[in-house]
């Protein structure tokens, strides 16, 4: 029998996660396997590429297999087979790509080539289904600080963009500066619950009136400096008050910019992507500043802001419907515009 | 023999092994087929390091040129190193894919052994296969071809600086022997090659890199003895942990 919902199968490995899920009907998670390494980069204090493509190399099969065995989804009733194939590490994305590549070959599935940091953003759809686009995306994440335009299921315009520091980056480099364990940001959004936010004070960068960029290089190193100033004193630097007024300096930043972008762009719905978007701070700021605001503020459970494969699966899924499927010959693309089409991209690399 | 005694012989027999084979190790990607018999099957993609792109294609085009289907092939094979990380990956991930799905399990085959099973060398040649391991290293080995599908190994892989590795190889090259260099790290180290003091030569053309068309022999050789593994089990040999890792472990060491 032919099972009637539509059956997507994600697979990411951008990074440091390898993911497989199952969605149903581009809204239905049916699994959602993530298999995390960030206990053995955390080692290094960052992500290497070449242990976190040995280790997807290693967890695909498990990772697939009890992605299909959660769903109780035999390989078979699978419609098209989504991967993100960029942004990312190259090598890293290479093992999603070939394996999804072989998958598709192998049980003959449709392949759906999917954008990253697009998927990102479609992760928002997956528990609210009644949102279309057009709306507004704020994308905070470890490489990423965008607002994005999102005009249709494939067309992403740039609204604004970090000129220097993803905030990630710049919450990992404080984190850092600070002693606090890698990844920066849960552990900087940790240590600011007991601090006071108003402790230090951080100038707020806006840029020129009007731009919807951000910089964070600024906040960073204002943070960094102070810390540094404060040792040479010979002052105890209270860790929880700087984490507190820096994330507080960056979220201030984030939530203006955000809402300056509903306006100009003409509005009224907001989804949050990433894995900045899991900060509490920005979810409690965000949510009270868009209810102010009469904006409907979409953010989806922290484990759809993280990479995952159920949002690859969403944004594959809405590829398909628009026909955009790729093909065995696709290719990774390691640093990929947000806006840039990934299925017209490939179509022009195999062309000559 | 009538007809109908044909048809029962066939009905008898077992299918013929066939295996499919990947070669992604070194700069030109090939897959292969080959069957009981010893009949190989070959596509060999001529652009460099283009393995991700052609590698999926490439089984489907030379499955489908010859008529073979997923529930024929008996295990899927796949050169596991050493050689290109990069490449070693993409070969080894789309063997566990492709093997998962068709529920079969996987050969692992050594890369530089294989070198010495190409029809380009004859038996008695002595083949050094030298791959490039960066860090002024090579991945090598040294393989005796005693009949057209059996192989000894002389000097078992590693990485190896290369002047201690020729010490290695003179101290173990018989009388009326001709090392016969390939690998693409035979051009990359050619200066310290050249210097080696007993008979040697460059293989150039066929046999010159990995190929599976080589693989496949030996792949063959070690599905019959029952070396296969599991789809999820199979994994890589690098001869050499990562970069982070060696610089990690030496600070540990202080
Ligand atoms: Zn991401």
């Amino acid at each position: 029998m032919k099972h009637e919902r539509h059956i997507t199968l994600g697979i990411e490995t951008s990074c440091d996660e390898t993911a497989v899920a199952i969605l149903a009907d581009g809204r239905d998670i049916l699994s959602n396997v993530i298999s995390s390494q960030i206990d053995i980069h955390r080692a290094y204090g960052g992500v290497v590429p070449e242990i976190a493509s040995r280790h997807h190399l290693q967890n695909m099969n498990p990772v697939f297999e009890t992605a299909l065995a959660e769903a109780g989804i035999d390989l078979h009733d699978v419609d098209e087979i989504g991967v993100a194939a960029g942004p990312g590490l190259a090598g890293a994305l290479l093992m999603g790509t070939a394996f999804a590549k072989a998958v598709a070959l192998a049980a003959g599935k449709p392949l759906v080539a999917v954008h990253h940091i697009q998927a990102h953003i479609m992760a928002g759809l997956i528990e609210r289904p009644d949102i279309e686009p057009p709306f507004v995306s704020l994308v905070v994440s470890g490489g990423h600080t965008h607002l994005i335009a999102v005009e249709g299921y494939n067309r992403f315009r740039i609204l604004g963009q970090t000129r220097d520091d993803a905030a990630g980056e710049a919450f990992d480099k404080v984190a850092r500066v600070l002693g606090l364990e890698y990844p920066g940001g849960p552990a900087i959004d940790k240590a600011a619950r007991k601090g006071d936010p108003a402790a230090v004070h951080f100038k707020r960068v806006y840029l020129e009136k009007g731009s919807l960029d951000f910089s964070f290089s600024g906040i960073k190193t204002a943070a960094v400096n102070h810390v540094h100033a404060e040792r040479q004193r010979g002052r105890a630097v209270n860790v929880s008050d700087v984490a507190a007024s820096f994330q507080a300096a960056a979220v201030d930043v984030l939530v203006d910019k955000a809402l300056m972008a509903l306006s100009q762009a003409g509005s009224d719905v907001l989804v949050l992507a990433g894995g900045v978007a899991s900060n509490s701070l920005l979810r409690e700021n965000l949510k009270a500043a868009c209810t102010a605001a009469g904006v409907d503020l979409c953010i989806p459970s922290p484990v759809l802001c993280t990479d995952n494969a159920a949002m690859v699966a969403c944004a594959a899924y809405h590829k398909q419907r628009l026909g955009l499927y790729s093909d065995l010959y696709l290719d990774v693309w390691p640093r990929l515009s947000i806006e840039t089409d990934l299925d017209l991209l490939d179509a022009r690399a195999k062309a000559g | 023999m009538n007809a109908d005694l044909t048809n029962q012989l066939q009905a008898d027999m077992p299918p013929l092994t066939k295996l499919l084979i990947i070669e992604t190790t070194g700069p030109m990607a090939s897959v292969a087929l080959i069957d009981e018999n010893r009949h190989i099957v070959e596509r060999l993609n001529d652009t460099r390091y283009s393995h991700l792109e052609e590698l999926a294609p490439m089984i489907g085009a030379l499955m489908s040129e010859h008529g073979v289907e997923a529930e024929s092939i008996d295990a899927v094979a796949v050169s596991r190193g050493p050689g290109s990380f990069t490449g070693i990956r993409i070969g080894m991930v789309t063997a566990k894919a492709l093997a998962l799905v068709w529920q079969k399990p996987i050969v692992e085959v050594p890369s530089l052994e294989s070198f010495a099973y190409h029809e380009a060398f004859r038996p008695g040649a002595l083949v050094v296969p030298v791959l490039d391991a960066r860090r002024s290293q090579i991945y090598a080995g040294a393989y005796r071809k005693t009949e057209v599908h059996e192989v000894t190994e002389v000097i078992g892989e590693g990485a190896h600086d290369p002047e201690a590795f020729l010490d290695l190889l003179a101290s173990r090259q018989q009388e009326g022997e001709v090392a016969q260099f390939c690998g693409d790290g035979a051009g990359v180290y050619a200066q310290v090659l050249e210097r080696y003091a007993k008979p040697f030569v460059f293989v150039e053309g066929a046999g010159e890199v990995q190929q599976a068309q080589a693989a496949a022999q030996l792949a063959l050789n070690l599905w019959r003895s029952g070396k296969a593994v599991d789809a999820a089990a199979a994994s890589p040999e690098y001869l050499r942990v990562s970069e982070a890792e060696r610089k990690r472990n030496e600070r540990c060491r202080k």
